[in-house]
């Protein structure tokens, strides 16, 4: 019957409604909001092999602990440097190219660390 | 207790945060225009150049000595400021901004040290934190931790008096340098000696001020928001919590109108609008950001505020379920007291500006609070163009200046 047919046309609810999310939130995904996360710019070649390329944009966290294995900016001979840590046998920064030598402070050197690498952030 | 957080020569501490190179140099931080020094980190003050020198009398000596210096950066020093005070409120219990580098705070379960230690090391800029039975002592306590390897320090009930005679006047929170020279003709050096003068004697001379100081520094709160005028606060803990963006916002907006009034009672503007928001600290997802916006101008007129509220709070909006709001009026000056721009003179503005406050205040007294508010659609207004020759980049707010990494 066409008087049982909804009149108010415009109020029907869509049926994708109760499927609606709000979209992607990268900031979130990155957890760059974190008082402690801050974004650096990477320009060297020493990470190629970790997949860190020049111009990439990488995120670090200070408020992680820098453990063996994790990839961090360190401050040497008064600049930074990304480098993966490596604390056992000893502690060297290790670059992942073959280019270019391990860093190994030396005796009584104080090895500062900025922050964790968390993530890398590259536009193709 | 009370606690103080301190962020040790702030302004230098910022600019040497992705500077490695300047570890362990002389860093000073110029005015508006490059006009005077207005902060010098250690290494600067032992190298003769201090806070308030004028920077072209100054300039060759802290060259020769190899002092840097750059032009103010507020761009970077309030992200940086944020930061702070938000690693500080996850911290502890409650947290009531006081300027850009100082906040007093309510403990939580951490101890001085462990704030300290991790507010420090979080983000990258060293502060001190003091613990007191007032904000005075807190003041006084934080003076102490300055000079601490570990940076904090607790002024316990029974060590105020010996500290307490330690501690020069002029170096007490509320005491000014007039006052201190006024003190030391009448032979009173000492934190201790003041407190223990006779209040009448106190009243009389250094009138209602000065006895809170004293007061305070005997162990009684007498600090009430209206004599600090250092900052404002308004904030609730909602009955239910709010999911919701735009209910969140007009949590805000409240609080701001709240704000406006306030300073309007009291003839005062502020500076800076600040805005913290929080879900449950018991769950693993605690969040509470804060996030704080410089204003063109001084003020206290809600639809800027408004705006403010709104620009700091879609900078650090993320889903959640938010247990409470608070807005902060930062930079607290007397109406009146400021410069109008030399190019901008919005005078007339400001009187009709007035005019609409009045009738906005009228009609909520009416018909209930924020029962007229401000229709936000006017995006923020730019910064004021100043000269900055030794500007440091926006390493913290843009993708073009991010700090640089080599190999």
């Amino acid at each position: 019957m066409l008087s049982e047919v909804p009149v108010i046309i415009c109020g029907f609810p869509s049926p994708a409604a109760d499927y609606k999310e709000d979209s992607l939130d990268f900031n979130d995904y990155l957890d760059v909001r974190r008082p402690s996360v801050y974004a650096l710019r990477a320009r060297g070649v020493s990470m190629t092999g970790a997949g860190i390329f020049p111009d990439d944009i990488i995120v670090v966290d200070r408020a992680k602990q820098p453990s063996h294995g994790a990839i961090v900016v360190a401050s040497v001979n008064g600049s930074f440097t990304l480098k993966r840590l490596l604390t056992h046998p000893r502690v060297v920064l290790h670059p992942e190219n073959p280019d270019f030598p391990d860093i190994v402070p030396a005796d009584g050197e104080e090895l500062v660390i900025f922050g964790v690498v968390t993530a890398v952030v590259r536009k193709l | 207790m009370i606690g103080l957080c301190d962020c040790n020569s702030f302004y230098a501490s910022c600019e040497a945060l992705f500077r490695p190179d300047l570890r362990g140099r002389g860093i000073v931080v110029l005015s508006n225009n490059d006009g005077c020094v207005v902060t010098a980190n250690r290494e600067a003050k032992e190298r003769g150049i201090k806070r308030g020198d004028n920077w072209f009398e100054v300039k060759e000596q802290a060259e020769r000595k190899g002092v840097i210096a750059f032009s103010s950066n507020y761009t970077l020093y309030a992200s940086l400021s944020d930061r702070v005070m938000a690693l500080l409120s996850e911290k502890t219990a409650e947290v009531m901004p006081y300027s850009i580098d100082e906040a007093f705070f309510t403990p939580g379960t951490a101890g001085p040290a462990e704030v300290r230690y991790e507010v420090s090391r979080e983000s990258g800029i060293p502060v001190s934190v003091g613990l007191g039975r007032t904000m005075t002592l807190a003041k006084v306590a934080n003076h102490v931790a300055k000079k601490r390897p570990d940076g904090a320090f607790t002024l316990e009930e029974w060590e105020e008096d010996e500290v307490l005679k330690e501690t020069p006047v002029e170096e007490v929170w509320g005491i000014g340098w007039r006052s201190a020279q006024k003190l030391r003709r009448k032979g009173v050096y000492t934190a201790a000696a003041f407190r223990d003068l006779d209040d009448d004697r106190i009243l009389k001379e250094f009138t209602v001020t000065g006895l809170r100081t004293a007061l305070e520094l005997r162990g009684k709160n007498a600090h009430t928001e209206s004599v600090r005028n250092a900052s404002f606060a308004s904030g609730i803990t909602f009955g239910k919590p709010i999911i919701n963006r735009d209910d969140l916002l007009r949590t805000l907006i409240c609080h701001c109108q709240t704000l406006s009034e306030k300073l309007e009672a009291k003839g005062l503007e502020a500076g800076r609008i600040a805005v913290s928001v929080f879900t449950s600290r018991f769950r693993p997802d605690f969040y509470s950001p804060f996030v704080s916006v410089r204003l063109r101008h001084p003020t206290n007129y809600l639809p800027i505020f408004a705006k403010a509220a709104e620009a700091a709070l879609s900078s650090c909006w993320r889903e959640g379920t938010y247990k409470g709001s608070r807005v902060f009026a930062l930079d607290i000056s007397r109406k009146g007291e400021r410069q109008y721009d030399l190019f901008y003179d919005d005078r007339k503005e400001d009187e009709k500006r007035q005019k609409l406050s009045a009738v906005v205040a009228e009609t909520n007294r009416k018909y209930g609070k924020c029962a007229l508010t401000t229709l936000r659609n006017n995006s923020l207004t730019k910064a004021e163009m100043t000269k900055a020759e030794l500007k440091s980049p926006a390493y913290t707010t843009r993708f073009s200046e991010l700090p640089v990494i080599r190999d």
